[in-house]
């Protein structure tokens, strides 16, 4: 049994009464500690600054675009002293044109709330959703109706249907089409049969390949079509073109003494080639005129009946004109086109010219949106396009806002469906030259001033 | 100190401001046309609130050091610094719209989370450990005061043995080396039979536990409680029954020893986060306040 005895007063006499003299060791290293994490902070802030470099100020990394500019941050941002000031959008215009969005908005967002700078991001145009929603989620104008959707939140749930096919309004297109048709395997086409594809009549601008159904000069050289060719960037299909996906099979064939087709122009130019060629075909055959014309087809509506021969060269050049106009605008022409004539064929007044109804082809059909055919290049033209089972030309054969939604939505393994991706919040019609005022030798100094 | 029931109205105002502050940032982080921002009014407001808490736990340094003022009771200041400095950390992460951002903003976002880790990590241990120190080691001293005990306890351990008649070879402190009052022949005879006890008594204080004294380790045999009963209950049997109970002394000065190497260890833990913890915020609130200015000014 032990006999130490532990006593109150024999601890408190154990006790050095001095020991809060002398601190510890371990509170001695916390100060230390403390105080040197302390200078550590001061001086790399104050070190920094010194040398004058703002770079760990910022707030992020600038966006690809402006690396160029280093860690000057005056480029942007205003100088010293100004304080609680903003990136001022004339900072962004120095550079950018930035066109007003539409003359009617209730107020115009700042360059920089939309566009976020100092997030690393590519391309500072990839805005949120939020940006355009701020307005268009429960939009108002300062005049006038309102001509789009007003609670647009979303592409997925909050988007309506596209315009071309909201009210289930028919193609304008007065061209008469069957792409059902069209599409079968095994056409008859002068060459022999043929199986068609999307592309031998509809190819986005800027593809350099012949049009394989066009007239001869098409057939071997793209570059004549370029003369048509919408501007590369665009994205869109070319408008579809005799010249280019018709001539080789729909022939403008109009007598069996020429193999040549009339062009294919407005009829006072068709007449005038008629009437050009078969004088030329009677100064080459003089005694022509005075034939027996036998009848070759019967035309709808008419007897077959033999024709008595011209009592001059005259008379029978307009009969062949007649005729030749007979089969074009009553056949030929009207396989495809809507003609309207001022008086019923054969009777009175054949010399006038029938009115050939305006193709009407849609260019855009998604005027207020952005499309490029180019990314969507390794999708099938019908798996979008429900054109295998159009017979009308009334049929839009426009996807419908559902097609898109099915690869266009949120999420990682999806495709962009923010409202940048298809749309442009900037009115580029309006875009104005920007001045350019840096000079290379300039931009590095100020970079290297930054840096230094 | 003690998280227990006397922090539930901390707990509840701390969890009624985050509640607070989610409901009023989530609407802000999805409906912001620009995203969240630290310089949006929203992102301002999370700033300020954030820094105000911050300031409010760092200000518990300087309160320490004036105990006597009379600016609030050191509990308030002691669960203040706990649960503002805890809410500090989301209110940050809803000022930057949980981004990182440039290098200063990194270094404080890094430097917030550490302290605040390393705070929530203290806490656990001071709600922890103290028991766990009254428990393990009964015979707890002033920590400073922990090299001077011991000097006293070998001192102590000297005295008993001289007072058996030990003669101790080394400088230890032994401030009575007289004995107890024998006659002349008692004493020689006694001291014959003693000398050889002593001897075997001097020699396990000299090689085992002096040493254990002077320079305490864990490797020790005397550091291990089990160890130590068998290497005492050895000299028991090496020594006559008179001098059991000076055997027992020194076990029980051992037992006072290994609860001070014990002690000692949980006091690094208890407070060698604070090594981590307070020189970190220190730098967290110098650059918190250049980030303040510099950032108002961009």
């Amino acid at each position: 049994m032990h006999q130490r005895k532990r006593t109150a007063k024999r601890v408190a006499q154990r006790i050095d009464l001095q020991y809060f003299q002398r601190p510890h060791p371990l509170r001695r290293m916390r100060f230390r500690l403390a105080l040197g994490a302390t200078i550590v902070a001061v001086v790399w802030v104050g070190w920094l600054g010194a040398r004058g470099e703002e770079g760990i100020y910022s707030a992020g990394p600038v966006s690809s675009p402006h690396a160029v500019f280093g860690a000057a941050c005056i480029t942007c941002h205003v100088g010293e002293g100004a304080y609680f000031k903003r990136v001022s959008d004339q900072a962004c215009l120095d550079c950018h044109d930035g066109p007003q969005h539409n003359p009617r908005e209730t107020f115009t967002p700042t360059c920089s709330s939309c566009h976020i700078e100092h997030t690393g991001a590519p391309r500072m145009a990839e805005v949120r959703d939020t940006a355009c929603t701020q307005c268009h989620a429960a939009l108002s104008v300062t005049s006038g109706q309102i001509e789009v959707d007003g609670t647009i939140s979303d592409f997925v749930s909050g988007h309506p249907e596209f315009a071309a096919l909201r009210d289930r309004r028919p193609d304008p297109g007065a061209i008469k089409l069957n792409h059902e048709v069209h599409m079968k395997a095994g056409l008859r086409a002068p060459t022999g049969n043929v199986t068609l594809e999307c592309g031998d009549c509809h190819r986005p601008a800027g593809v350099p390949e012949a049009w394989p159904y066009g007239e001869a000069q098409f057939r071997t050289v793209a570059a004549a079509s370029r003369r048509e060719v919408m501007p590369v960037s665009t994205g869109r299909m070319e408008p579809v073109t005799y010249a280019r996906s018709c001539a080789s099979c729909h022939l403008l064939e109009f007598d069996k003494r020429f193999t040549a087709s009339v062009p294919h122009d407005k009829p006072e130019v068709v007449r005038a080639f008629l009437e050009r060629s078969f004088r030329d075909y009677l100064a080459r055959n003089p005694d022509a005129w005075r034939k027996v014309e036998e009848p070759e087809r019967r035309l709808p509506g008419r007897p077959m009946v033999t024709e008595p021969p011209a009592r001059s060269p005259e008379e029978w050049l307009r009969r062949r004109v007649a005729a030749s106009e007979r089969l074009l605008w009553g056949k030929t022409c009207l396989e495809c086109h809507a003609l309207t004539r001022p008086a019923p064929l054969a009777t009175q007044n054949e010399r006038a010219l029938p009115e050939i109804t305006p193709v009407s082809q849609t260019a855009q059909w998604l005027p207020r949106a952005r499309f490029h055919h180019e990314p969507h290049r390794m999708m099938a033209c019908t798996s979008c396009h429900a054109a295998a089972t159009s017979r009308e030309t009334a049929d839009v054969l426009m996807p419908g806002i559902a097609t898109c939604q099915q690869c266009h939505h949120p999420g990682p393994q999806s495709a962009e469906s923010r409202c940048f991706e298809c749309h442009a919040y900037h009115d580029w019609t309006q875009k104005t030259r920007t001045k350019g005022k840096y000079q290379i030798e300039e931009l590095l100094r100020r970079r290297s001033a930054a840096t230094r | 100190m003690l998280i227990d029931s006397t922090h539930r109205s901390w707990l509840a105002v701390t969890l009624l401001a985050l509640g607070a502050a989610t409901l009023a940032y989530v609407p802000y982080h999805v409906l912001s046309p620009s995203g969240p921002k630290g310089g949006s009014l929203m992102g301002l407001f999370f700033g300020i609130a954030g820094s105000v808490c911050m300031l409010y736990a760092g200000l518990l340094g300087a309160r320490k050091k004036v105990p006597v003022w009379r600016v609030g009771r050191a509990q308030t200041w002691m669960r203040g610094h706990l649960w503002l400095g805890l809410l500090s950390l989301p209110l940050i992460l809803f000022h930057a719209g949980f981004k990182f951002g440039g290098t200063l903003t990194q270094v404080l976002m890094w430097l917030l989370i550490i302290v605040v880790i390393s705070g929530i990590v203290g806490a656990a241990l001071q709600h922890y450990l103290p028991r766990m120190m009254t428990q393990q080691a009964p015979l707890e001293t002033i920590y400073e005061q922990i090299g001077n005990i011991r000097g006293q306890l070998i001192a102590e351990a000297g005295q008993l043995l001289s007072a058996a008649g030990a003669a101790i070879p080394s400088s230890a402190a032994s401030p009575d080396q007289a004995g107890r009052g024998l006659s002349h022949a008692e004493a020689a005879v006694a001291a014959n039979v003693k000398t050889v006890e002593t001897g075997r008594l001097t020699e396990f204080y000299t090689s085992e536990m002096r040493p254990f004294l002077e320079q305490p380790t864990r490797h020790h045999l005397l550091a291990d409680g089990i160890r130590a009963q068998a290497a005492f209950r050895q000299v028991r049997t090496l020594v006559s029954p008179e001098l059991h109970s000076v055997v027992a002394d020194l076990e029980n000065i051992c037992e006072e020893a290994r609860q001070l190497i014990r002690q000692e260890k949980l006091h690094h833990i208890l407070h060698g986060w604070l090594l981590l913890h307070i020189p970190l915020s220190l730098a967290l609130l110098v650059l918190g306040a250049v980030h303040a200015v510099m950032a108002l000014r961009y």
